[in-house]
């Protein structure tokens, strides 16, 4: 049997690429977040999913993020994420929110920033036109936030120069393709 | 655009950048719009990595779900596809069933060529009366039949066999059933005759249980319809 996961040690796992940690939070907390999804509001299994699902993936950008500090435990962080993302799940689908306070509550801060729009599935397009070589350099650095040196280590670069010039490229070639279809909207 | 200008963009746009380099970074980006509008086009691609990035987690993480069929379908699918199942079913039995029916109904249904008409207590008023109905209904004018039946002073058996008949022409069913048993409860005279109709009637509206009893009566003794009945019998089983 594992040890229970700490906060040090989810962090340095997350933040060192390690997914794996991902899965087994993923299978260890969610008949626990599903009951507690069912207790704040009747939505189906696939919502709870759904909603779970999203809560853990904020859980690992934020987790990941360069200026990100900890405060609480990791599972009451994810918790609050949990909770966030139910709210704005029930106010998107205009049903009534009413949460019993419970200490998921104490959490607040967690919030899913990113907003998608036309430009970003254009983006989306872009980046699955460019390949394997350049599509796995920019998510490795802008999305899972790996450093240059770490992600030369894993993606097999010479060097974290290297690694820098390969991406300069691939981020020009991705903003080009972007550009003459982009059009925004007058 | 230079790498150098490209490495502070990019920094800026991923919270790469101590709160220091942000605030003097901001300030240039008030005075030059171009690379006010480089950074939009950095933040638009970024964002876009952010969501491409996630979704392909999603897909290396978590199982896909297992969603049932019906679930997969919108709640407005999921009642109308068990509904439209249902209908088809029905109509196709009421289809298939029916045309079963009406094919053995059409088979042994012929008119009745005679009647053998009595005056059992001197009413020759009725007796005509029974005659021009009965004529009306080898010519075709079952109205005028069913007209002229109901002239008749004293109803028996044999006017209740005409207008079963008239009313069998005139698709009446259930009228037809009731005025075959009335006739069927008079004189034996015309009992195996009305029998058969009666039989024929129950088969066409579905009763099945009803006709089988009928038809057995006429295959016990003998009369005109035994043959037929018989032979209509084994087809209904």
């Amino acid at each position: 049997m594992q040890p229970p996961l700490d906060n040090s040690s989810v962090i340095a796992l997350l933040k060192g690429g390690d997914q794996g940690v991902l899965r087994r939070i993923y299978k260890e907390t969610g008949k626990e977040f599903l009951s507690w999804i069912y207790t704040q509001a009747k939505i189906s299994n696939q919502e709870a999913e759904e909603i779970f699902q999203d809560s853990l993936l904020v859980f690992y950008e934020k987790m990941i993020a360069p200026a990100f500090s900890l405060s609480s435990h990791w599972k009451t962080f994810l918790f609050a994420i949990g909770k966030n993302k139910l709210r704005e799940f029930l106010r998107r689908n205009q049903r009534a929110v009413s949460f019993e306070e419970s200490t998921h509550d104490r959490v607040t801060e967690a919030e899913d920033d990113i907003e998608v729009d036309e430009s970003t599935t254009l983006v989306i397009k872009c980046i699955e036109e460019l390949g394997a070589p350049c599509k796995d350099l920019i998510l490795a650095y802008y999305y899972h936030t790996l450093s240059l040196e770490e992600a030369s280590l894993k993606l097999g670069y010479k060097n974290a120069n290297s690694a820098k010039n390969q991406k300069f490229k691939c981020m020009q070639r991705l903003k080009e393709l972007f550009l003459q279809r982009y059009r925004p909207e007058p | 655009m230079t790498e150098d200008t490209f490495s502070l963009i990019e920094a800026y746009v991923s919270g790469r950048m101590t709160p220091a380099e942000r605030d003097a970074f901001e300030q240039q980006l008030a005075s030059e719009p171009e690379l006010r509008e480089q950074t939009e086009v950095m933040k638009k691609l970024v964002t876009g990595i952010r969501v491409a990035g996630r979704e392909q987690l999603r897909r290396q993480i978590f199982p896909p779900q297992t969603i049932p069929f019906m679930i997969r379908l919108n709640k407005k699918w999921a009642l109308t596809i068990p509904f439209i199942f249902f209908a088809t079913a029905i109509i196709l039995y009421n289809l298939i069933f029916p045309l079963e029916n009406s094919r053995l109904f059409d088979t042994y249904y012929a008119r009745i060529d005679s009647i053998n008409l009595t005056t059992p207590r001197g009413e020759a008023a009725d007796l005509n009366l029974k005659q021009e109905a009965f004529i009306q209904y080898k010519t075709g004018n079952y109205d005028s039949a069913k007209a002229i039946l109901s002239g008749v002073e004293s109803p028996d058996d044999e006017s209740a066999l005409i207008s079963g008949l008239v009313s069998i022409e005139l698709k009446d069913w259930e009228g037809a059933k009731s005025e075959l048993r009335k006739a069927l409860n008079g004189s034996r005279k015309n009992a195996a005759t009305a029998n058969w109709y009666l039989a024929l009637i129950q088969v066409r509206t579905k009763d099945y249980a009803a006709a089988k009893a009928s038809l057995k009566e006429l295959t016990d003794q003998p009369n005109a319809y035994q043959e037929s009945a018989r032979r209509l019998l084994q087809e209904l089983k």
